[in-house]
């Protein structure tokens, strides 16, 4: 499925443009992004840990002993204890896959604990890759822009520590390093 | 027009600088040990010319045996003299780096060819003026942010170069200096200033005998150091966090240890990781330092809304990577990681203060263009308002309330007390544990303003051979506080009824009942928690 996908992704976003390419795209990503939400739906977005639950804690007493009523107010008490923890979760989840060193190094130096990290690439394509990314960002193209942060913001549901990985990443990083292939041979070409 | 450009540019100066010295002395609460290192030191070279070792103007100051760069501490006299051995008299050198980089920020992209170059200059010394990184070191007395302002007018001095020569020595005579502000300097500057002669050598091949002046003047200048170099003060902080080692390849090479050159691949693979793991957006957008001491709570080197700008401002810098300033900045960036990618340490942000300092410039252009494509002028002002005020509660909530709760232990603050505890039981006389806090004594040393000459006296033997005097020992007598590792032992026939303080794991319940201690006091830190624990030995009791 991520072969498919990655193949469809970089037709589209590389060559043609066509409809049915796009309705393919958004069938296989929409498919794809109901097998990892299915398997790996982060549960613990809304549910606060002990850890969580002690650190709220302590931290409404600091807030509200130098914050006074611009913090116990009912709209900022509220934030603070339904929406807080939520959030940051969901930013963790969503850079924890923006980690190169999570693709090329397992993660290394900053291994996550309690995950079994592994490298979803040979680090010989990391050159490629951020060519194809510097490229991707040069070009701009708003549509890729839009996938790109559309699988973000799906992603950032799905839970870091899923044992497959980043599943949802893989085609377009299959993208970037095909592109940064291409442009790496081009070049080479024109220089012999 | 031109009176409310410079009301703006005033005013994003004075942001800057209320930023960086409100309430400079209370938060952070106290001082870490390292902080307190440079500050004594330069309070003892102030009195005596002699750092605390007792060692005259070093090169490099010993400190706790990993030998720090020596200039913040000689620059800090001044301060000191004026305002007396205080918390605001250490830090101040680093609040004005922090503000003249800001300012320097200014000069360099309003010096560049820029079309908008006010407006951009404007919003890039802004962006640097609140950013996480500068407010948080630019509030603690670090090397690394004084050498950030020397790099930064060497910048400066480069690109002035391109049209004025002459000025490649003054960069090369800055670049110089900050290696004596940072150890990563010491390495980084000269890459710099190589890789600038290489990328821009069309530019002087007809101005060749300026440039070896340059290089030159630069040599001279390490000179001291470069006596030093096959020292343990030369070579410490290397040794101590490098992964080039056969033993370390042998612990942690893993499956490579059986592979022919696997020691070379390690150190490659170490080095790449590394590398990039200075470029991560997780990094630099969500995680923060691991080391609490050198992060803020819950944020980042950067705020996580400037991952979007980040990738316009590439998008620009790329467009405009043939423009002198950019390749100078984009220069700046490859080699200020380098040092840092070459330690164990898996995110050291205090070793890539530059690299920061340059993202937060390709930021701000990033913005710029933001702003620009957007139509209308109200959504400029809209946008600019909504993020500025989510900013700088997400600033004032993490680092003006969280920081001084969370992380008061960082800072010395229980010992601080101690320090001030010993001072009103002055007949006391105090026994510290430093098991588990080897440089304790040096904030008894700094509040309580210790004779530096007494203190000298007690580091006196390292000075046969100071600069290969690596091991560090903390065991001191400062005044009533005696600091030691073993805290039973007692002088003999002495039954004077000491105060014994520790953390929570130097004395057990079944110490406090062996020599019958009586618990005095306890110091928790600013969140409550105890910290440090006092109980004073009964004289007529059991004597040991």
């Amino acid at each position: 499925m991520v072969f498919v996908l990655s193949l469809v992704v970089f037709i589209y976003f590389w060559q043609i443009k066509s409809r049915k390419l796009l309705l393919s795209l958004l069938v296989l990503t929409a498919v794809l992004s109901f097998i990892a939400v299915k398997g790996a739906f982060d549960e613990n977005l809304f549910r606060s840990s002990a850890l969580d639950i002690q650190q709220y804690n302590k931290r409404h007493e600091f807030y509200a002993k130098d914050l006074g009523k611009i913090y116990t107010n009912k709209f900022s008490l509220t934030y603070f204890k339904e929406y807080n923890f939520p959030l940051i979760k969901l930013q963790r989840n969503l850079f924890a896959n923006l980690d190169p060193n999570l693709y090329f190094f397992a993660s290394h130096p900053r291994e996550r604990a309690g995950v079994e990290e592994f490298n979803k690439y040979s680090p010989i394509f990391l050159p490629f890759f951020l060519i194809g990314v510097f490229y991707s960002i040069y070009i701009l193209l708003p549509n890729f822009l839009i996938y790109a942060i559309s699988v973000l913001l799906l992603s950032s549901i799905i839970s870091s520590k899923y044992n497959l990985g980043p599943i949802l990443f893989f085609p377009l990083i299959n993208y970037l390093i095909t592109v940064g292939l291409i442009l790496s041979f081009k070049n080479i070409k024109k220089m012999i | 027009m031109r009176t409310i450009k410079i009301i703006l540019f005033f005013s994003v100066l004075a942001i800057s600088i209320f930023l960086r010295f409100y309430h400079l002395d209370q938060l952070p609460p106290g001082l870490n040990a390292d902080e307190a290192s440079l500050g004594y030191d330069a309070y003892s070279l102030l009195l005596t010319g002699k750092d605390q070792y007792g060692k005259a103007f070093p090169i490099f100051l010993r400190s706790f045996g990993a030998y720090q760069s020596p200039l913040y501490a000689y620059l800090t006299t001044a301060p000191i003299f004026l305002f007396g051995l205080s918390i605001f008299a250490v830090r101040l050198l680093s609040a004005l780096a922090g503000i003249l980089t800001v300012l320097m920020t200014f000069i360099i992209i309003y010096n560049s060819k820029e079309n908008n170059k006010f407006w951009q200059a404007l919003l890039a010394s802004f962006i640097v003026s609140f950013m996480p990184w500068s407010i948080f070191f630019s509030r603690t007395a670090v090397e690394a942010n004084l050498a950030l302002f020397l790099v930064a007018g060497a910048a400066y001095f480069l690109i002035r170069s391109l049209r004025q020569p002459v000025f490649f020595i003054y960069a090369s005579i800055l670049l110089a200096v900050s290696t004596y502000a940072y150890q990563a300097q010491r390495l980084s500057s000269i890459l710099f200033l190589l890789g600038f002669t290489i990328v821009f050598a069309k530019q002087f091949l007809s101005r060749k005998k300026i440039v070896l002046v340059g290089l030159a003047l630069m040599f001279i200048i390490q000179i001291p150091q470069l006596t030093l170099i096959n020292s343990q003060a030369g070579t410490r902080r290397l040794d101590q966090v490098n992964y080039f080692s056969k033993n370390y390849f042998d612990q942690n090479g893993g499956n490579l240890k059986s592979v022919l050159f696997g020691q070379q691949i390690y150190i490659f693979n170490q080095f790449s990781s590394h590398y990039l793991a200075y470029f991560s957006p997780k990094n630099l957008f969500f995680d923060p330092d691991p080391q609490e001491g050198r992060s803020i709570p819950d944020l980042s080197v950067f705020y996580g809304w400037m991952f979007i700008p980040l990738l316009f401002g590439f998008k620009v810098f790329w467009e405009k990577r043939k423009d002198p300033t950019i390749k100078i900045l984009l220069l700046f960036i490859a080699v200020s990681v380098i040092p840092a990618a070459l330690t164990r340490e898996p995110f050291y942000t205090l070793r890539v203060l530059p690299l920061f300092w340059v993202l937060s410039i390709i930021i701000s252009f990033g913005g710029f263009e933001i702003l620009c494509n957007l139509r209308f002028n109200i959504l400029k002002v809209i946008l600019l308002f909504i993020i500025s005020t989510f900013t700088f509660v997400t600033l004032y909530n993490n680092y003006f309330i969280l920081l001084k709760y969370e992380r008061s232990s960082e800072y010395g603050f229980p010992y601080i007390e101690l320090a001030k505890k010993t001072e009103e039981l002055s007949s006391k006389k105090f026994v510290v544990d430093l098991e588990r806090q080897s440089q304790s004594y040096i904030w008894f040393a700094f509040f309580k303003k210790y004779d530096p000459y007494k203190l000298q006296d007690q580091g006196k033997d390292v000075l046969k051979n100071y600069y290969n005097a690596a091991d560090f020992n903390g065991n001191k007598v400062i005044g009533n506080v005696e600091i030691k590792d073993d805290i039973w032992k007692q002088e003999e026939n002495s039954c004077i009824s000491d105060i014994i303080v520790g953390d929570l794991l130097a004395v057990s319940e079944a110490d406090i009942k062996e020599h019958e201690l009586h618990r005095e006091f306890e110091i928790p830190d600013l969140s409550g928690k105890v910290k440090l624990k006092a109980y004073s030995t009964r004289a007529k009791g059991k004597c040991y």
